[in-house]
């Protein structure tokens, strides 16, 4: 944690070395925030790359108080995402991207169930409410903790754990069709 | 109210350890046998949830994207 405000801190001040260190430790994360809204593998690169050149821009006036660094970018990602969603919601839902790359695709059989997954979870969380939502591609695409997908939110962490319940509840019922089915 | 407040944050304590890898759905369960049943399924969802999402950059993408 220090380490990081360490290299924001020396990024504010100009030092490209740092915020690309900051860019790997984040990247990934932001992809998989970014590809769960729009499913495609080519457009959630380019969006994401725009998320850090846009940090890149703002880091200067980035201030550390109370946001934490990972709140603040996924912050930047959400109003990208907001942005696209609204110049996207003309056209119609595009299906999961087949391309989609697996993290451990050395098993064909893997990758098939992974994409497969994938679909029913996206298609069952366009159902949650956007709050909803929001909670799981921070906690779950994003890796948030509790704490950042808060300030990220500008929520309380009383109120995310709530909305992580009431979520997965909702997910429940629409992938298997009642909190009491089996699995 | 108190009550949905305790069951969050066992839930969320769960996923925390589910999430990272730390610990298993069978193993919050024994730990909480109480809950068992209420947290169980909420569980499963998460673990379907947690590998959908098992998603990375393409290695092409990643190999041309520098700052």
């Amino acid at each position: 944690m220090q380490e990081e405000l360490d290299l924001v801190q020396r990024a504010r001040q100009g030092e490209q070395e740092a915020f690309a260190q900051l860019y790997e430790s984040h990247f990934d994360k932001i992809f998989r925030y970014v590809v769960l809204k729009i499913r495609n593998q080519a457009e959630a690169e380019d969006m994401t790359q725009q998320v850090f050149i846009k940090a890149y821009e703002s880091i200067g006036s980035y201030q550390s108080q109370g946001v934490p660094f990972t709140a603040w970018l996924f912050r930047i990602a959400h109003n990208q995402m907001v942005d696209y969603v609204r110049k996207q919601s003309k056209k119609q839902t595009v299906p999961l991207d087949e391309s989609l790359q697996i993290k451990d695709d050395s098993d064909v059989e893997h990758e098939v169930e992974v994409k497969i997954e994938m679909e029913k979870v996206v298609l069952a969380t366009a159902k949650l409410t956007k709050a909803q939502r929001e909670v799981i591609s921070l906690r779950f695409a994003g890796g948030l903790s509790i704490t950042e997908a808060a300030k990220t939110m500008r929520k309380s962490e009383g109120a995310i754990k709530a909305l992580q319940h009431s979520a997965i509840l909702a997910l429940r019922k629409t992938l298997v069709g009642g909190v009491n089915g089996g699995n | 109210m108190g009550t949905n407040k305790q069951f969050d944050n066992i839930l969320n304590e769960c996923l925390e350890k589910l999430i990272t890898g730390q610990e298993t759905v069978e193993q919050c369960l024994q730990r909480y046998p109480q809950y068992a049943a209420e947290l169980e399924p909420l569980l499963r969802t998460a673990t379907m949830v947690n590998k959908a999402v098992d998603v990375k950059p393409s290695a092409e993408f990643r190999a041309k994207s520098t700052l």
